[in-house]
Order: C-alpha cells, then structure tokens, then sequence
C-alpha cells in the first residue's frame, strides 16, 4: 500500500513536472511566434535606433532610481511611477496569451493537473515575462535591511507591491486598467497643478501617502471598474449593433473593413501615438531653437512619418493572409481592395501633410516628398515585407545627396 | 459545368495535384476519399479561392477566378475563415449586398438560424458557423454549389432539410408535394441554365445519403476521379 502511495506520488510530481515544461514550452513558442511577426519593425528598429533601444530600456531602471529616492519631487515622482506602471501593463499584457497558453486553453484544462499548480505556472511566467520591471522593484524592496529602514522607506515597499498588484491585475482582467492608470493620475496631476493647497496636503506624507492612495485605487478596480465597464460594454454592444448595421446599409467592402479597424485599435493608435511624439518633438525642438527644421531634417522626418503611415499596410497584409479564402469569394477584385484599404493611409497622409506645412512650416516639397515615400513603403510592405524599409531609405538618401550637391 | 484541366497544386514540398484533369459534366457529384488526398484544395479551386500552380479552372468555360464566374459559385467550407468581428447579420447583409439579393429569410429560418443573427461570428458555435456558412453559400442559388463536408456539425433537421434541399437544387422543375425550403430554392432560380452540386464528404451517413440526393458518388484518389454510378 505504501509503494502505491509513492509510486501515485511520484506520477503525480512527474506530471507536475511534464505541466510545467509544456507551459514553458508554449510561453516560448508563442513568444517567438510574436517576434517573428514583429521582425520587419525590429529590424527597421534595431538599424534606424540602434543607440537609442539600450537607452529606452535602460530608462527604465533609471526611472526606478529616480523612484526610489526619498528627495524626488511629489509631481516628478507622480509622472516616474506612471510611465512606470504603465511599463508593466503593456509588458505584461503584451505577453498575456503566451504566460496563460490562451490559445491551448481547452487542452490544458483537460489535463490531470490541480488549479494550484496551474496558478504557480502562471506566476512563475508571469515573473518571467515582467522581467527586470517587475522584478527590481521587489528585489529591492526584500534588500531592506532592517526595520527602521524599512519604515523610512516604506514608500517604496508600496511602490513594488503596486507594480505586483498591477501585473496581476493584468493577467486577471481583460480591459485596461482605466481608473488607476488613467483617471488617478490625470486628475492628481491637473489637481496639484492647479492647486497649491492640495499639493501642500499631500506632500506632508507625499510618497508613502501616494502610493497608498494608488494602491487603495489598485484594489478598488479590481472590485467596481470590471462591473462598470461590464455595464458599460452592455450599452455599448446594444448601441453598436444598431450602429455597425445602419453603417452597413447599402455600402461596401470600406465599411466592413472600418468594422474589423475598430475592433483592431491597438496597432493604429501605437502609430497615431509615434506620429503625434514625433510631431511634438519637432515642435518643442523648433521652439527651443526660435527656427524651422532644417531641409535635411524636414527630409529625416517625412521618411519616419511615411515608413509609419505606410507600415499599415502591414495590417492590410495580414487581414488579407488571415481571411484569404473569404477575401477571394467576394466579388471585389484584389485591386479594388487594394485601393479602398489604402484610404485610410492616404487620409493620414493628408493630415500629416497639413501639420506638418501648417504647424511646423516644412517646405512646400514635402506635398510630394512625403506620398512618394508613403507609396514607395507600401509596394515594399507587399512584395519585400522583410526589408521594407530599404525602398524608401534609398529615395530618402537620393534626395539628401540630391540637396546637398545643389546647395 | 467545372472542369480542370492539367492542374499541379503543391503545397510546400508535397504534391497534391499533378497533371490533374477532370470534367464534372454530370449535375450532382459527391466526392469522397482519404483525409489529406485533396478534397477540399480542389473544391477551393474549384471555386476560384485557391490558385493552381499550373493548369486551367474554370465553370462554363469561363476561368474561376474572373469575378463574373464567381457570381455563379457557391461555396461553403470549413476551411474558409469567415470575418470573425462582424455579427451574422453584418455578414449576410454583406453578402446580399455584392450579390443584389433580398435577405435569405427562407433559408434562415428553415436552418433556425435566425436567433444567432445578432451574434458575432467569433461566438457561433461549430453547427452554427456550419449553417452560416451554408446560407452564404446557397442565399445566391449559384449555378455551381460546392460544399465541403456538409453535414459535419448539423443537428438532425438541419441535416435532413439539407439533405431535401441538395436533392432539389439541379432541378428545374418539381413535383408538388415538395416542402417550403424546397420551393423557395427553385422559385428563385432566374433562368433555366444547368446547376451542379458537388459535394465532398468523407463520413460514412452522408454518403449513404447519397442515393437519396441522387449524387454521382466518385471517389478522389491521387490526381484522378473514379466514379461509380455514372
């Protein structure tokens, strides 16, 4: 009796094992999966900013001293730990099918394995996936020596339960963490700029003080902002029902596609975000220096808003891959959809064209640099999707060398 | 009526089609053969959606691929992904729209689909992406019907009205004790060109049903077509 209770024990701990190998083995898979999709961007990346990547990530872990240190300014402090937890939510939702194996959900819920090695699973991921950002804080906050440290500090010991509760909450709820991430502290900032009195207040206690605040709103969210947004999706799905039909009434293929860009927002707003960056960049730079970019310069940046733009046409490709046999049923040729998924990069061409000869007064040139470049990046997205960038890095470079040589 | 003519096709490093030449010249067929000897890349092909690596496709002599053959094929198939963010209805609508036809309420409610239409694509189960899939393949009463694995995932009187409607759709004229589906399926047949059905199947129920459709059962095997009752 004894043997079979070992030997159950040691097929048990076996398939523990064999659970915890399969679960990173998906984690890796989905992982390089990811990449490999992302490689044409990286590589754009890696050569266009080769120097500036180590600094981003780097950023980071400077941020996190800047966090850590006692003396950091309640406004300064309040925007770090953002960009911070903001870090964490995108590195850990980034990730989230991999670290849960989402897709082989029904095959490992088949499996003889107890919830609570499913959830160690996903911890152990979890900590992998936050890597260095998650994992700093903590380790950090565990090498406080002693107690009256620990209370002098206690500040940061919330600050790295906040980035834990965050990558949890992450990987528990589905929408975006909008009352702490975005609500908290866009009204604590326009607040405290625009009253002393209330900056006073919290600056008696400033850092373990907020980040109490943010920890109580941490755990708030996770009880009421899933059942208001659960209301709010309810509305919404009713209203929008009605919406995408009356859309739908007696137009065609650029409706339906609008449809699938709505529900596909991330990959858009991530370039509308770069193009505005960009743009405020050139704004603030131009401001500083009381001048207009130079033409070089206007060059430099219309080819980085039309490898953007034209990187759109990365959606297109792979809507076209993932419904290929549908696509081909419908009765629109490959032109035509061609054209009409194009629009929306000619729109945004418009826009930036506008913005960027009316706010940042670029040359008049650019009226035809910028479509030529834009078009040139979306033929190399279809037939060199690899190495898109080198078309138009080429006709950017004739261009430079074309000016310089005249001036 | 289909034809194929000296079609390759490979994926990868396998052969599926070499040389492959046939002429669907009867109305009715029901295709059966081993898992991964072709079935559906030639019903794929067939319907203009999967390109040959060499060879000629086409329906009434004109090439698959041209939108206006296109007009004339239906298909339905598994393997064809439909646009998972649009709701049922969107779909359909969608559908009607390119094709110029009135809603399919017939064929809706003889499938009892019309409770889903307000759900998404993405969260219709199995038997109801199949029964989606059918309508837009059939809403259209194309000349050519080409269906992959009809009945994989349809309850029982879904199945048997299909199977009723499969065996009235090449004709032209019908005896009166026909049900409703069955005359909707004809009265909106606008002229009186030849249709063809084929069908491919490989479970054992629906190709035993084929003598009640009166399908033409032949048997795919590598790069050629037997059939048995001609």
């Amino acid at each position: 009796m004894f043997s079979t209770r070992k030997n159950t024990s040691t097929t048990h701990q076996a398939l523990v094992l064999m659970y915890i190998n399969l679960r990173s083995r998906i984690y890796q898979q989905q992982l390089k999966a990811m990449f490999t999709a992302l490689t044409q961007m990286l590589t754009f990346f890696m050569m266009a900013l080769y120097l500036a990547l180590p600094a981003l990530f780097l950023s980071a872990l400077i941020s996190l001293s800047i966090i850590a240190d006692i003396n950091t300014e309640l406004m300064e402090r309040v925007g770090y730990q953002w960009g911070y937890f903001l870090l964490i939510f995108l590195l850990i939702r980034v990730q989230k099918s991999a670290i849960l194996a989402s897709q082989y959900q029904h095959f490992h819920n088949a499996l003889m394995i107890t919830n609570r090695w499913k959830k160690i699973a996903s911890i152990g991921l979890t900590l992998l996936a936050g890597n260095a950002p998650l994992l700093a804080p903590c380790l950090l906050a565990l090498l406080i020596p002693n107690v009256a440290t620990l209370v002098h500090q206690f500040y940061f010991v919330i600050f790295a339960l906040n980035v834990l509760v965050i990558a949890w909450l992450t990987i528990k709820n589905d929408h975006f963490l909008w009352l702490s991430l975005l609500v908290f502290p866009t009204i604590f900032l326009v607040f405290s700029n625009q009253n002393p009195t209330f900056t006073h207040l919290v600056s008696t206690k400033s850092a373990t003080m907020i980040n109490l605040l943010w920890l109580t709103i941490l755990l708030l969210e996770t009880v009421f902002a899933s059942r208001v947004l659960q209301f709010y999706l309810h509305i919404k799905s009713r209203l929008a029902f009605d919406q995408d039909n009356f859309a739908l009434n007696g137009k065609y293929y650029f409706q339906f596609r609008l449809i699938e860009i709505k529900q596909q927002l991330a990959p858009n707003l991530t370039r509308l975000f770069t193009l505005t960056l960009i743009i405020i960049i050139v704004l603030v730079f131009q401001s500083k220096m009381h001048s207009t970019a130079n033409i070089p310069i206007q060059l430099f940046v219309s080819y980085l808003f039309a490898l953007l733009i034209g990187s759109y046409h990365f959606d297109n490709e792979g809507f076209y891959r993932h419904y290929r046999y549908y696509l081909s049923s419908i009765l629109l040729p490959p032109k035509s959809r061609f054209f009409y998924d194009n629009l929306s990069t000619t729109l945004l061409v418009l826009i930036v064209l506008m913005i960027s000869i009316g706010l940042l007064n670029f040359s008049l040139w650019l009226l035809l640099i910028l479509p030529i470049t834009t078009a040139l990046t979306v033929v190399a997205v279809h037939y060199f999707p690899r190495n898109f960038f080198i078309a138009p890095s080429i006709f950017m470079m004739a261009l430079v060398i074309t000016y310089l040589y005249f001036k | 009526m289909l034809c194929f003519k000296l079609v390759d096709k490979r994926f990868a490093n396998k052969i599926i089609f070499s040389q492959f030449s046939y002429h669907f010249n009867l109305p009715r067929y029901c295709i059966a053969g081993k898992n991964g000897i072709g079935k559906t890349t030639m019903l794929l092909m067939g319907a203009g959606l999967e390109t040959a690596d060499r060879g000629d496709i086409s329906f009434n002599q004109q090439n698959v691929f041209v939108v206006n053959t296109k007009k004339n094929i239906g298909v339905s198939s598994d393997k064809i992904l439909l646009p998972a963010f649009l709701s049922a209805q969107q779909l359909i609508n969608f559908h009607c729209q390119q094709h110029q036809i009135d809603f399919p309420e017939h064929l809706l409610s003889s499938l009892n689909f019309s409770t889903q239409l307000r759900n998404k694509v993405s969260e219709l189960s199995l038997g109801n992406s199949k029964k989606l899939s059918l309508i837009l393949a059939l809403a259209h009463q194309p000349q050519c019907l080409l269906i992959d694995e009809p009945s994989t995932g349809l309850d029982h009187t879904s199945r048997e009205w299909l199977l009723d409607y499969l065996h009235h759709y090449t004709r032209n004229n019908m005896s009166s004790n026909s049900s409703n589906a069955n005359n909707a399926a004809l009265s909106t047949d606008k002229n009186n060109t030849q249709k063809q059905i084929i069908v491919t199947s490989h479970e054992d129920d629906f190709i035993n049903d084929t003598d009640y459709c009166q399908l033409n059962f032949a048997e795919l095997t590598k790069s050629s077509i037997k059939t048995d009752k001609v």
